[in-house]
């Protein structure tokens, strides 16, 4: 008597989907969450840690993991946050001005609040706001 | 209800951008002083200055050693050494050591962590010349990172990563100077010691500019040009800004410059030994081999300098550059050291140390017990640092060793 196993398509789908999801969230959060990283860095390093480098791809990893596993919302949303996190970190450095953050908890503190106020207005904007109707076709609006 | 609602995300946005705009660099950096401080020897050569003169006045009339420990040098210089608030602070290969100057046991040792440390030291983050203390702060250089350590307990308290090898640096007052590549500028430097934060930068051509001593408000680097010229320049401490500059003939030195400042002019040797007054007015050159000046010490209204090719020490009047008198020292380091306090000078040799008496260069005592042999093969055997001399005991490193002498009067 012969035995075969037989391919689950369904779970091997649903597999396939969940890596996508984590591709796809993995690469939105390292343009989300780099900054938050580098200032995570930092204070390790003044507390007599340095970080290898392999360690910022493990932080994005678990960022990502548990955003994949725990996000039950739109990714649309999800990816308007992160691109605005990002976009937004750029322009509070270009506004306020940078010094380096490993220079004093001071200084630590400062780019972490504005990361926090980055991400906040990102957060407002992505998850609390139609922000789809900027790109709703004027042909569905409401005569 | 949701705890974030846009309300709220709103006003933290608002709220941490008020933090950002409140917090600037003028907000977080300490108010620059241009004191000397109280140290007995806080950097290289001494304070920033780089006289190599300290103002003991009980000068021994012979050694014994009181105790000796061995590390490992990253370069061709001899172990690097700063004196200050009792502590002796160490340059050991890829760790900055605190020892108690009385006995020699070490009080702390911090080490850079790098990512991918292994042991036999090829992947570590290597201390470079020079240490400096600045108030109750150690200042290193480790590679490419600018560090500074609790002088107390070694502890990292701030850290200033750049893209390149720095080649000098200079601490005055609570500034500390450095060149190199930081967020992508090529510039002469300068950070808050307390805290790191930058108080300005000079890099209006790009190329580098090497701090080599500082005075008052005023702050000296050297600049490499093709071919055989060098430019020195003086600069406002408070902003960087140039009050002058001077191009000079000559080479300057493969191992970096040595300059020292007084009151009444900068002195710095290249190939040869240039006096120029505060105004950039050059005073007098003197030339005695092809290395001279490569040690320097200036006090007492005279500049030493060693000649290694003739294996002298030369002292000449700091005013006109004329000679007072020349010692034959055959032992001499290189590179060496100089050193001078109330009436000796101390030339380095590469066995130790002779003390000359200031007015006459004659000897007045040696200490030739030093032993250069160990099993590091990248220390330079003759590398000696220039003598620390304390009203106690004398310090000095010779290649890898370290050595607390007690004076003997009579």
């Amino acid at each position: 008597m012969s035995t075969s196993t037989k391919l689950n398509y369904e779970s091997l789908g649903n597999g396939i989907a969940l890596a996508g999801w984590f591709v796809g969230v993995f690469i939105l959060v390292t343009f989300a969450f780099g900054q938050a990283l580098q200032i995570l860095e930092t204070v390790a390093v003044r507390w007599g840690f340095l970080f290898p480098d392999w360690a910022t791809l493990v932080g994005y990893a678990v960022v990502a993991a548990v955003v994949t596993v725990g996000y039950r919302g739109s990714i649309d949303d999800l990816t308007v946050f992160c691109v605005l996190t990002f976009a937004g970190s750029l322009a509070v450095e270009f506004v306020f001005g940078s010094f380096h953050v490993e220079s004093s908890w001071l200084a630590i503190g400062r780019e972490f609040a504005l990361f926090v106020g980055a991400a906040s207005l990102a957060a407002a904007v992505a998850f609390r706001s139609d922000w789809r109707a900027v790109f709703r076709s004027d042909e569905s609006a409401p005569t | 209800m949701s705890l974030f609602t846009r309300r709220r995300l709103l006003a933290v946005a608002g709220g941490s951008f008020a933090t950002g705009a409140a917090v600037r660099p003028s907000v977080v950096r300490s108010t620059q002083r241009l004191d000397a401080g109280t140290h007995v020897w806080p950097g290289p050569h001494g304070d920033h200055r780089g006289t190599s003169a300290v103002p003991s006045t009980t000068t021994p009339t012979d050694v014994t050693v009181a105790w000796e420990r061995e590390y490992q040098t990253s370069s061709v210089s001899a172990v690097p050494l700063a004196l200050a608030n009792g502590t002796l602070i160490v340059g050991d290969r890829d760790a900055v050591r605190a020892l108690e100057p009385t006995d020699g046991s070490q009080r702390w040792a911090y080490a850079l962590p790098h990512p991918f440390a292994d042991s036999n030291f090829s992947q570590r983050n290597i201390v470079r010349h020079p240490l400096w203390v600045v108030d109750d702060r150690v200042l290193a250089v480790f590679d490419t990172n600018v560090c500074a350590l609790s002088l107390s307990s070694g502890r990292l308290q701030w850290r200033v990563r750049t893209n390149s090898s720095i080649d000098s640096a200079l601490a005055a007052g609570n500034t500390v100077t450095f060149d190199g590549r930081l967020s992508g500028t090529n510039a002469l430097w300068a950070l808050d010691t307390e805290t790191g934060v930058e108080r300005w930068t000079y890099a209006v051509d790009g190329d580098r500019r090497l701090p080599i001593a500082a005075i008052d408000d005023r702050l000296y680097t050297v600049r490499f040009r093709y071919g055989d010229r060098w430019t020195v320049a003086s600069h406002n401490l408070e902003t960087g800004a140039v009050d002058w500059r001077e191009t000079l003939e000559g080479r300057l030195l493969a191992s970096g410059p040595r300059a020292a400042v007084t009151a009444d002019g900068l002195y710095a040797g290249a190939e040869s030994l240039v006096a120029l007054d505060r105004d950039g007015t050059q005073r007098w050159q003197a030339e005695f081999g092809t290395e001279f000046g490569r040690a320097l010490a200036v006090a007492h209204d005279l500049v030493f300098a060693t000649d290694v090719d003739a294996s002298e020490v030369v002292a000449l009047e700091a005013a006109t550059g004329d000679p007072r008198w020349t010692t034959s020292v055959s032992t001499l380091a290189r590179p060496g050291g100089l050193s001078v306090d109330a009436d000796t000078v101390y030339v380095s040799t590469t066995d130790g140390f002779r003390a000359l008496e200031v007015t006459t260069g004659e000897e007045r005592f040696r200490f030739d017990g030093a032993s250069t042999a160990n099993s590091d093969t990248t220390t330079n055997p003759t590398a000696s640092g220039p003598v620390i001399p304390t009203t106690d005991r004398l310090y000095q490193s010779v290649g890898d060793r370290v050595y607390a002498l007690e004076g003997q009067r009579t």
